[in-house]
């Protein structure tokens, strides 16, 4: 009687752990409006090592973040690259970030949520 | 490429299990996974350093074990059992687990998980490009931490062909449910078992770090597992090639467990002093790892932080009462909020434990020294010192705690022993 009951208790507990990793992706994501804007602006590159990179977070919370998403490629403070990667948190009020006063060109950008990327290249 | 990866596992999970002998089967299965683990991290590694497909390492590592195991299937016999209601026990243990670290985990993990760990393995996942991890501007990203548990990552992925959070996430749960394991199963006393591994799977900070994926709990259950043969080391002296390279894997998992690599072998060494043999297989066992770990260190890995930032006072540190103060406020602050249990473990120790076995105070002598040296590198560290202790004085319990309780009960089951045999 005994076994049965801690047989049966086992599958239960078993069947529920199987159960809540298919359910993990129901999880809130932190990192979900940086990943579904940034990758869908990464597909125009062709593969730089290093790419200049912006982001208006106090903490630069965003550039490591986006480290996560953006690997293999390096991300640099926003300097000399011909190639940069913005990403803006809308939520932020940022009076720097103005793509036109840039003497860059914008590829591409996407948002998501309140975090928008814009994908530049240097104007020749 | 998965199917492939999964059955390589599997074969080489059972020839090791061959090689081991002596202590429970349970034990000696986990000690054998743990094994294989750490043979695909290092192999991984050198495949793609060497820029070789890793597919050829795995149908080479498959073909071996395979043949191996048909050489040798006679002594294989399998017989399907009920399984008794200690296992049972143990599969409910097991599942409450996996429920509670499921209740912590998400995607990605904790910060050092984004930022390091799971970072790193996109790197290694990438054949072409994964040295550029080692560039400057990813400095901040702690590039000299060794790549055990980003290795074992981007072979998951390159396995799936897909970065998907699924496979830290499954990784991160794996030494959870090891620490569990062992600390049922290393017991004679059943009872004593269950408590401990009860303690373990009741500390919601634990479980909460585990959740974090960061490689310390792989480190906690490293160190517990050489722990534990540490302690068998009388009785089965032949393990010695089992505990080198396991020992040495700590190494390769985190810079800190170059220390216990340190201190372990010398416990080690000691406890095998009359076992010459046993001796020189320990040392032959640390080679391997040894090896890649040094490779690693040599040709790719910069100066870690804590040593190339200039720490000019060091005199002035050791001589400043402030630090050490600040340094056992943290310590018992950490205690008292994270691990309840000590003081109270070691209030009935003092009562109960009247002697112990000269293993079990040399493992006690491990634990204290590691911890000591721990405190001490707080000390003169030549970051913040309150920031140092925030950000890591608590991880740094969460390695060595599992050791202590098994430490603690294998004590405790002596003195136990000796009671009742008296009474």
């Amino acid at each position: 009687m005994k076994k049965i009951l801690l047989t049966t208790i086992a599958i239960i507990l078993i069947a529920t752990a199987l159960r809540n990793f298919t359910q993990l992706a129901n999880k809130s994501i932190p990192l979900n409006p940086i990943e579904k804007s940034v990758k869908s602006v990464l597909g125009k590159l062709k593969h730089p090592t290093k790419l200049a990179y912006y982001s208006n977070t106090i903490e630069d919370g965003l550039y490591f973040s986006t480290q996560l998403v953006v690997a293999p490629h390096v991300l640099v403070k926003f300097g000399k690259e011909d190639t940069a990667l913005f990403v803006i948190d809308r939520t932020k009020r940022d009076t720097l970030f103005n793509p036109h006063r840039l003497a860059y060109q914008i590829i591409d950008s996407a948002q998501s949520e309140n975090v928008k990327s814009y994908l530049l290249i240097r104007q020749r | 490429m998965t199917l492939l990866l999964i059955l390589t596992f599997l074969v080489s999970v059972l020839f090791w299990e061959k090689q081991i002998g002596g202590i429970p089967l349970t034990i000696r299965m986990i000690i054998s996974a743990s094994i294989t683990m750490v043979l695909l991290s290092c192999l991984y590694f050198i495949f793609i350093w060497t820029q070789i497909d890793f597919l050829w390492g795995l149908s080479i590592a498959f073909v071996l074990f395979l043949s191996y195991l048909i050489r040798k299937r006679k002594e294989f016999s399998f017989s399907i059992q009920f399984p008794n209601s200690h296992s049972i026990l143990w599969g409910i243990l097991i599942s409450l687990a996996i429920i509670y670290y499921q209740k912590y985990v998400i995607p990605w993990g904790g910060w050092d998980a984004v930022a390091i760990w799971n970072l790193h393995a996109k790197f290694l996942a990438d054949n072409n490009h994964w040295h550029d991890m080692f560039q400057h501007p990813l400095a901040w990203s702690h590039p000299d931490y060794p790549l055990f548990l980003p290795s074992l990552i981007a072979m998951g992925w390159k396995a799936l062909n897909e970065i998907n959070y699924i496979v830290p996430v499954v990784l991160g749960v794996i030494p959870l449910i090891g620490i569990i394991s062992i600390l049922f199963f290393a017991f004679n006393n059943k009872f004593i078992g269950v408590i401990a591994a009860f303690i373990i799977l009741f500390d919601h900070h634990f479980i909460e770090q585990a959740a974090s994926q960061y490689a310390d709990t792989w480190l906690a259950f490293f160190i517990l597992m050489a722990v534990y043969l540490i302690s068998q080391l009388p009785k089965y002296p032949q393990l010695a090639w089992v505990l080198g390279l396991l020992v040495t894997t700590c190494g390769w998992i985190k810079n800190e467990g170059l220390l216990f690599f340190i201190l372990a072998s010398g416990i080690a060494l000691i406890a095998l002093k009359n076992e010459r043999k046993a001796c020189f297989r320990y040392l032959i066992s640390c080679s391997p790892v040894l090896l890649v770990l040094v490779m690693f260190k040599i040709t790719w890995s910069p100066t870690n932080d804590m040593v190339s930032e200039t720490n000019t006072s060091i005199y002035t540190k050791l001589g400043s009462w402030d630090r050490y103060e600040l340094i056992l406020q943290f310590l018992k602050k950490t205690i008292l909020d994270d691990f309840p249990f000590i003081p109270g473990l070691i209030i009935f120790g003092i009562f109960l434990i009247k002697k112990t076995s000269p293993i079990i105070l040399l493992i006690g002598l491990l634990i204290v020294l590691m911890f000591g040296i721990y405190l001490g590198i707080y000390v003169i560290t030549p970051k913040d010192l309150a920031w140092h202790l925030s950000t890591s004085f608590y991880r740094l319990m969460h390695q060595i705690y599992p050791s202590f309780l098994l430490c603690y009960f294998l004590a405790v089951e002596q003195n136990t022993k000796v009671y009742l045999s008296e009474n």
